[in-house]
């Protein structure tokens, strides 16, 4: 028995690819008018939703696609003008759409109340008729035929005929398609009755039906398809239109579409659908067939895909382009909200080979170790020779398996850079300002856990830039720059991380009205000599704003902190550099993975605890003359005229037998959010990758512990979390206990 | 699906999930040379593996002597059948027949 429920998390996130592609493209076709390949991906993408949507039965999503389907076909033959008007309608249909994936997703298959409003304008839109059409008629590029594997002479005779066929208006064309699915189309979900539906939408068909591979019952697998049909189809359509039907089933059957001349036989036409006639073989008894039922039903009739609603005026006005940046921002947020609870990812199949390639090679390293171990007593000096190249095969073997693995959550960063084309365009709207939005760097890999946590912070980026960074045309214009702002968001790998920038070519930060502010909040001196550098990164501090204005777009000082609080929380960091009237440029640094870390293995009593490379600033060995104390408890460093808290990790953790004379020891000085403190400990041993497992699930969380590794020898050893035990240096003394608490380890 | 004597019923969901409890169902009575009938009235989803099934009912039936007799089509079965090319080999009526009429089970 088939469970499609097994499929719909592929079919999600197929939507959700369909739909970026979908807005990728109308905003391509926003900026740069019809383009027939660009509407084709579109259409495809809508086309493919819907199919996939009738398919499992999700009928309003199937539906509402037909209708933006419908739209797109008449921009895609020519017949509509592609127009800011009907893209801005598709736009909102896109966003519609996608929320009704998500509900979906959700397990709530109510169409949202804006489904209905948009029903009515887009076929408010189509009744109207076409309006101008494009200069550049949008003819399908894929529309023409695709005869690979023909000989040359029968491709162009056939194309010969379809252009022929086709450039007559109000032709009909006549098809014949020979359909013989494979036994394993029905497993995947497809089903030939959604298809022939489709088709009949096209113009008028005909279906025979050839069940004479239908095998008797005692050995009949219900889940094989057995049938194949050869279909008829008249009217006027391209050879596009109709593979783009079968689009759904490529690989999946033999499919043969042949155009041939004459036309569709007329009897039947007022049914426009199917006439009946199967193939079946002969047999021997003769069937009674059953009389005519006494009640007649009205006849079988085509049934609407989509539901349409009657669009009333409080419902037109509802929807309009002022909600359309919270539209993108609440878009944004559900994109993330469900990249968050994805839990799958698309992997190519050449990592896949590669990582099968690696754990074949790791099987015969562990064939060899194993053969030498079989009897140990008997090892020479040349079976002891075999097990060190083993063991040496064995390390490489696991370096090499644990780089492709890691190969395998990397994805390419436009995943996260997708979104803001949409984003800039409503958001500029908005407010009145011409943005021209900049992308490079799209195919640089990065971790995916990092990429998913990334975007919250480069939305918030963004919208600064947008909101306070570039100015209005009026006001570039007089300062003489050309009206039209450019923002850029970039990314490239450098050494061992990924550097994002956002760029802009704005006003630039206003050093004094950071500083000002920044006096007036007692985050700094009026006499300190600041850098320019450190001035800037001071808006990062959190509820700093020197927006004049709180809109709904930035200025409440709520995002910069948060901006680098994530970046922090992902181990990278992010700094800022601004020139007045030139502009800003953002900088995030991150590490390419979470999943492993470089981490400075210390030593405290008999314990080992691990600091992430990523914190330490340096590690001093402690002079005496540098040490001071506060109200005879807490205990301060000198460090080059900064006074930092010293924590000894042996008190923290109630370590026995640790160094407790400061000079024997040694410092570790560790950062977290621009606050320092040097953690006492008795040695440094080496550096190592670790592996981080959560203490959580495997224990419980424990205070000033992020996580814990397994060293080379077997033992665990705890991984330090510099920011929590910061907050607690700084609680303690906040609360004046003087007195740093101790946090317990079971 | 349920059986009733000679008697399929099939419910609201014909479709592919449910196939395999049909076959059996079916099995049964292929073999019978029975005349086994079809309540299809309430049936809101068919599709390919339901029809190609009850196709291979009809013929086993009628090979071994028996007949297949569809009590009642629900438009929405006879809209699949019709849409596929199948109403012939499935022996429908021409048009849905949503109602059970005359049924003898019933008598």
């Amino acid at each position: 028995m088939i469970d499609l429920s097994e499929f719909h998390d592929v079919f999600f996130e197929e939507c959700f690819e369909g739909l970026d592609i979908m807005e990728s493209g109308l905003l391509n076709l926003d900026g740069n008018g019809a383009d027939s390949e660009q509407i084709n991906d579109i259409f495809r993408a809508a086309h493919s939703i819907k199919g996939a949507a009738a398919t499992f039965g999700f009928d309003a999503m199937s539906g509402f696609s037909h209708i933006m389907e419908t739209l797109l076909d008449e921009m895609r033959d020519g017949r509509r003008a592609v127009e800011r008007r009907g893209l801005d309608l598709l736009l909102e249909s896109v966003d519609c759409l996608r929320e009704m994936v998500n509900s979906t997703k959700a397990g709530d298959t109510t169409p949202p109340p804006v489904v209905a409003d948009l029903t009515g304008r887009i076929q408010q839109m189509l009744a109207a008729g076409p309006g101008a059409v494009a200069a550049a008629p949008a003819k399908s590029a894929t529309a023409e035929p695709e005869q690979d594997g023909a000989p040359a002479e029968e491709v162009v005779a056939a194309e010969s005929a379809e252009k022929s066929a086709d450039s007559v208006a109000g032709s009909r064309n006549l098809w014949r398609i020979m359909f013989v699915p494979f036994e394993g189309l029905l497993k995947t979900g497809n089903e030939p009755a959604r298809i022939f539906r489709e088709l009949a939408q096209l113009g008028i068909l005909e279906v025979k039906a050839d069940t004479s591979c239908i095998p008797a019952l005692d050995v009949i697998d219900p889940e094989v398809c057995y049938l194949s049909w050869n279909l008829t189809l008249g009217g006027d359509m391209t050879r596009g239109q109709i593979e783009d039907v079968f689009d759904w089933v490529t690989g999946q059957c033999e499919l043969s579409i042949d155009l041939i001349s004459g036309e569709l036989p007329t009897q039947k036409a007022a049914a426009s659908l199917s006439v009946v006639e199967s193939v079946e073989p002969p047999v021997a008894a003769t069937d009674q067939p059953a009389p005519a039922a006494a009640a007649v039903a009205a006849p079988a009739s085509v049934k609407e895909e989509s539901t349409v609603s009657e669009q009333t005026e409080s419902s037109k006005n509802q929807t309009n382009a002022e909600p359309a940046a919270e539209a993108a921002d609440g878009r944004a947020a559900a994109s993330t909200a469900a990249a968050k609870d994805n839990g799958s990812i698309r992997v190519g199949i050449d990592k896949v080979d590669a990582l099968i390639n690696m754990v074949g090679e790791l099987v015969i390293t562990q064939s060899m170790l194993s053969q030498i171990g079989e009897d140990l007593s008997r090892v020479d000096s040349i079976g002891l020779e075999r097990l060190r190249d083993g063991l040496i095969q064995l390390e490489r073997n696991t370096r090499e398996l644990q780089e492709t693995v890691l190969q395998i959550r990397m994805l390419p960063i436009s995943f996260a850079f997708n979104r803001f084309p949409r984003l800039v365009r409503d958001l500029s709207n908005k407010l009145g300002k011409r943005i021209e939005l900049k992308l490079t760097g799209e195919q640089t890999e990065v971790d995916k856990t990092v990429l998913e946590k990334l975007g919250d912070p480069l939305v918030h980026l963004v919208r600064n830039s947008m909101d306070h960074g570039l100015e209005s045309p009026e006001v570039r214009r007089a300062s003489g720059k050309s009206e039209v702002g450019v923002l850029e968001l970039s990314a490239r790998h450098e050494g061992g991380d990924i550097v994002i920038e956002v760029i802009d070519d704005g006003a630039g930060l206003n050093r004094e009205r950071i500083l000002q502010k920044a006096v007036s909040k007692g985050l700094v001196s009026a006499n300190d000599d600041l850098s320019d550098e450190r001035i800037y990164n001071l808006i990062f501090q959190p509820g700093f704003s020197t927006a004049e204005v709180v809109s709904d777009v930035s200025g409440r000082g709520v995002g910069m902190d948060v901006v680098r609080r994530n970046i922090r929380d992902l181990g990278g960091n992010v700094t800022i550099t601004s020139e007045a009237g030139q502009g800003s440029r953002v900088t995030i640094r991150l590490p390419l993975t979470l999943a492993i870390l470089d981490g400075q293995l210390v030593r405290v009593g008999e314990q080992v605890y691990i600091i992430l490379l990523v914190s330490i600033v340096e590690s001093i060995q402690i002079t005496a003359a540098n040490m001071g104390q506060i109200a005879g408890r807490s205990e301060l460093y000198r460090l080059r005229e900064q006074y930092i808290p010293v924590v000894r990790l042996s008190e923290l953790f109630g370590v026995p037998h640790a160094v407790t004379d400061l000079q024997a020891g040694l410092l570790v000085v560790v950062e977290s959010e621009g606050r320092r403190v040097g953690l006492f400990v008795d040695d440094l041993m080496g550096q190592q990758q670790v592996v981080i497992k959560s203490l959580e699930t495997n224990f419980r969380h424990v205070g000033g512990i992020s996580g814990a590794t397994i060293l080379g020898d077997g033992t665990v050893a705890l991984i330090l979390d510099v920011a929590g035990i910061l907050n607690e240096c700084a609680r303690a003394q906040e609360s004046k206990d003087r007195e740093f608490p101790r946090l317990a380890v079971a | 699906m349920t059986v009733n004597g000679t008697r399929l019923e099939l419910g609201v969901n014909a479709g592919i999930e449910h196939c395999r409890t049909m076959l059996e169902e079916c099995r049964d009575h292929a073999g019978t040379g029975a005349d086994v009938e079809i309540n299809a009235a309430d049936v809101a989803r068919a599709d390919t593996a339901t029809l190609q099934m009850l196709i291979a009912l009809r013929r086993d039936l009628r090979t071994n002597g028996g007949t297949l007799k569809w009590l009642a089509v629900s438009c929405e079965m006879h809209d699949v059948a019709e849409r596929m090319g199948l109403i012939e080999a499935l022996g429908m009526p021409a048009v849905a027949t949503p109602a059970v009429t005359n049924s003898p089970a019933e008598n």
